[in-house]
């Protein structure tokens, strides 16, 4: 039986998987939950690259896929296709990232950087370092904020097939969005940051075991979170009024992205958030979990940059609010999350009379492409389309005035009439305060939408070692945020799929002794590809 | 009885400015009734407001609408009534320390008073500069309490809170050379040199691109002007890896540290006076 292998490479996880070529099925799924490189979003892979040598920081993520292909085991392998941001296939493919690294012309005609095509292309398995030598299909990068994946967010959510007015939005870090009308699409990516995937949040955390990923009320408010299936379950009961909690069901160790969407909706509903402050300063979730006005401030800058970016693309396009028909989302966080929810705080707009969730698209486009290569030439031809209506917020006015009304609701408690006037002051509709009908669908329950017969959570096991002579006072192990770096009397290891990389270094700035230095760490990998659970 | 009622106000503000929650809910307790203080009542609340606006009006009534034109975040109105005054042969000098500073000093005291709004400081800075300019082509140098280069670093683009921090600096009376985003070490240096500036702010949101304010300050070093750091990426642990600079989270921190350096202070007592 001929087999492919899709992989779709997040800034937060791999995701592969096996598939049968003669009947198109998946066989097998194999995660890595974390990305294996240093750092916290693709611009701290890319500063770690850049300080560290892009081959290090290849090898790092090559090594890691090396270990996902393994662990499915595949026979009779004819071909791997990957997706994902510009920044993660690039440094996939060892080449040229510095273009991404830098936004600006400046600082890039001073390093001599031109922006490379990044079309879609196929290389050979060797040439980049992986142990199977087949045809590798990488498909094309629109720029550099708008990637295959975003492509794929396009392609796979159904945004394409219908003639109605419709917006397209991920749910992550980079906030890709599109928004058709006719036969226009506009695109944009918002950059909101990573809180929708629960990071820079106080307790924030990815979807895994023990994460609050929702809130329903059922006389009061009850924390759903995740159970080691990923299944949503009861957890603590929350009083947000007198700042308890009761810790029972499920024990809790943080929060996700939804849950913090969710969380911010009871917040705001019950006017106990009104941001930028909490009644009483704090949401107490469980035991030593707790939801701080600096994470309201974090989600709403985040919240903010969705909306600004979804407002400014119908802006461009011309379109009243009202005749948007079709919302879908998409990512993890799009999956799972409650779109009503998801509305009231603004991140999913008002107006549209559908709202469609489509689960991860990235790797279903992967699959396709793994099905069948000449798709490439199809993604190629859609590059140049994309092109033409690309909406650079970084040099939209637009955006910037709707951005800045958003930091003032948000950070200063502005309230929305004087934000609706302010928009109106600048030519630009103000949002809509009453929701339509809405109808929900779901077109997955996971975000995976088939996993095979197997799920396997793989693990990278290396890490960075060095051997430091000091007085052992272990301030960097105590200082690290998390618990990335461990000592055995003087060899000091990172984990370098926790350790948040150079826009880090707490370990070395804080070490009284000034002995620790980040340089000093080298790459260790593992003799054999190791293969955990 | 009336001082009595004036401390009491001072009390509050001071409470609603530190423990906004806590001021909320007194205020829903019905506390502040008790004291006879009924600040839910929104007359009153413009009160406070009008008082600063009163405090900072000018006296004659012709700057009265310069200033009103600058708050309402009117350029093209701002403008408008500079060109008449000048033409009417106002002195420039005057026109921007009366008439058009206390326009913005206003936005500025509303705004610490949680009266008013980012987006309405950044308006009525447009409308400030609009002024101030023409009257900058009459007598070349403005007084100010000194000057400010602001940028963000090469390589980076997200200029949204360098334009607030510009526009809160020169709300407090700075002369701000805002040089824009993406402006390399050299360039910086070159304007730095050719503006004869005082301090640099610099900014950065990108973890790639924190090493240019590094070595911005590095350089500078040599010209004896240090550079305010400021942006999402960087905290004052890296700030405190080079020298020749200060760290600042906020708005009003670049503010602080303005008027240290422009007081004559060295980078060094800078931050020994403010972290
Ligand atoms: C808005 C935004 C954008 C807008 C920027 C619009 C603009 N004109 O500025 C747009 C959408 C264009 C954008 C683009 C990108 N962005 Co962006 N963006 C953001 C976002 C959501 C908010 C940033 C912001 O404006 N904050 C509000 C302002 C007011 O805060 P501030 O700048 O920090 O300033 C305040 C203080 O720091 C202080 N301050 C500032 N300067 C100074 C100076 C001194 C001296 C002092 C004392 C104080 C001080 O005062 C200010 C006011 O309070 C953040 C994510 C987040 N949630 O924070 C990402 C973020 C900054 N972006 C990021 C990235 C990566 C990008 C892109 C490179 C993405 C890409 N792959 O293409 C692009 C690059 C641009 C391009 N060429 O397209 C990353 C950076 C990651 C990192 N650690 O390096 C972030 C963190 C999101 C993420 N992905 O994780 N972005
Ligand atoms: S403290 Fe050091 S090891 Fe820990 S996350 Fe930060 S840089 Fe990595
Ligand atoms: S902080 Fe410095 S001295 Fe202390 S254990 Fe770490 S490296 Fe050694």
């Amino acid at each position: 039986m001929d087999q492919a292998i899709n992989i779709d490479i997040g800034t937060s996880g791999i995701r592969a998987q096996l598939l049968n070529l003669t009947d198109s099925s998946v066989l097998r799924t194999a995660i890595l939950s974390r990305n294996p490189l240093p750092g916290a979003n693709v611009v701290d892979h890319m500063d770690f690259a850049i300080s560290y040598g892009q081959g290090i920081a290849h090898e790092i993520l090559i090594s890691a896929i090396n270990s996902l292909v393994s662990n499915l085991k595949p026979e009779n392998l004819r071909r791997i296709a990957v997706c994902g941001n510009p920044i993660q296939l690039s440094l996939f493919e060892g080449i040229e990232i510095r273009d991404l690294a830098f936004a600006g012309k400046n600082a890039l005609e001073k390093i001599h950087v031109k922006p490379l095509e990044r079309n879609g292309h196929i290389v050979s398995g060797n040439e980049i370092g992986l142990y199977a030598d087949v045809d590798v299909i990488i498909p094309p990068s629109v720029r550099h904020e708008i990637g295959a994946d975003a492509l794929a967010m396009m392609i796979k959510s159904g945004f394409l097939d219908t003639p109605e007015t419709c917006m397209v939005t991920d749910y992550g870090t980079n906030a890709e969005m599109a928004l058709r009308v006719g036969d226009r699409i506009y695109t944009g990516s918002a950059a909101a940051g990573p809180v929708i995937e629960g990071q820079q949040i106080s307790k924030g955390m990815l979807a895994t075991p023990g994460a609050i990923a929702d809130l329903k009320l059922s006389g009061g408010w009850q924390a759903l979170v995740l159970d080691e299936k990923l299944r949503l379950v009861e957890g603590p009961r929350i009083d947000l009024r007198n700042r308890t909690f009761k810790a029972t069901g499920y024990p809790t160790k943080g929060i996700t992205g939804t849950g913090v969407i969710a969380l911010m909706y009871a917040g705001l509903v019950t006017g106990i958030i009104k941001p930028p402050h909490i009644e009483g300063g704090i949401i107490r979730l469980g035991k030593g979990i707790t939801f701080t006005e600096e994470d309201v401030i974090e989600a709403g800058k985040a919240f903010g940059a969705l909306r600004a970016g979804q407002l400014t693309l119908m802006h461009e396009a011309g379109i009243a609010y009202e005749d948007l028909e079709t919302m879908y989302i998409c990512g993890a966080s799009g999956t799972y999350v409650d779109p009503l929810k998801a509305r009231f705080t603004g991140i999913v707009p008002a107006t549209p009379k559908r709202i469609i969730q489509c689960g991860n698209t990235s790797l279903e486009l992967a699959k396709d492409l793994a099905l069948d290569p000449d798709y490439l030439s199809y993604l190629n031809e859609m590059k140049k389309s994309v092109l033409s209506n690309h909406v650079m917020f970084a040099s939209s006015p637009t955006f910037e005035a709707i951005y800045v009304q958003e930091i003032a609701l948000w950070n200063e408690g502005m309230p929305l009439e004087k934000y609706n006037s302010n928009l109106e002051r600048s030519g630009i509709q103000p949002v809509p305060q009453k929701y339509h009908e809405v109808i929900i669908e779901k077109k997955s329950e996971t975000d995976i939408h088939e996993l095979g017969k197997s799920l396997e959570i793989v693990e990278s096991k290396y890490g960075f070692t060095a051997t430091i002579q000091c007085s052992g006072c272990d301030t960097c192990v105590k200082e690290c945020p998390e618990e990335a770096l461990s000592r055995e009397s003087e060899s000091f290891k990172i984990n370098n799929e926790r350790c948040l990389g150079t826009a880090c270094r707490r370990c070395e700035e804080r070490c009284p002794e000034k002995r620790f230095s980040i340089s000093d760490f080298k790459l260790e990998l593992p003799e054999s590809i190791e293969i955990g659970q | 009885m009336i001082r009595h009622i004036d401390v009491a106000v001072q009390k509050i503000f001071e409470m609603k400015e530190k423990e906004p929650a806590k001021f909320k809910r007194l205020i829903e307790e019905g506390i502040m009734i008790g004291l006879g203080v009924d600040l839910g009542d929104r007359n009153k609340q413009m009160t406070v407001a009008d008082q600063i606006k009163k405090q900072n009006k000018p006296k004659d009534p012709e700057y009265t609408a310069v200033a009103e034109a600058v708050i309402a975040g009117d350029r093209a109105e701002t403008i408008n009534l500079t060109v008449t005054l000048l033409g009417k042969g106002k002195d420039p000098t005057d026109l921007v320390l009366n008439a058009l500073m206390p326009g913005i000093q206003t936005v500025c005291e509303l705004y610490d008073m949680g009266e008013s709004y980012v987006p309405e400081i950044l308006l009525a800075n447009e409308a400030l500069i609009g002024g101030v300019e023409l009257c900058q082509e009459r007598i070349g140098e403005v007084p100010s309490q000194g000057k400010v280069v602001s940028l963000v670093i090469e390589g980076d683009v997200h200029d949204i809170g360098k334009n607030i921090v510009a526009a809160i600096l020169r709300a407090n009376g700075f002369e701000v050379v805002d040089l824009g985003r993406d402006i390399t070490v050299e360039a910086a240096v070159r304007a730095v040199k050719a503006t004869n500036a005082d301090l640099v702010t610099g900014t950065t949101l990108m973890s790639t691109t924190k090493g240019g304010l590094k070595d911005l300050a590095e350089i500078l070093d040599s010209e004896d002007v240090p550079v305010a750091c400021g942006g999402a990426a960087i905290d004052r642990h890296f700030v405190d890896t080079f020298g020749n600079s200060i760290y600042g989270k906020t708005p009003l921190d670049a503010v602080k540290i303005a008027k240290k350096i422009c007081a004559g202070k060295s980078w060094k007592e800078a931050r020994k006076e403010l972290y």
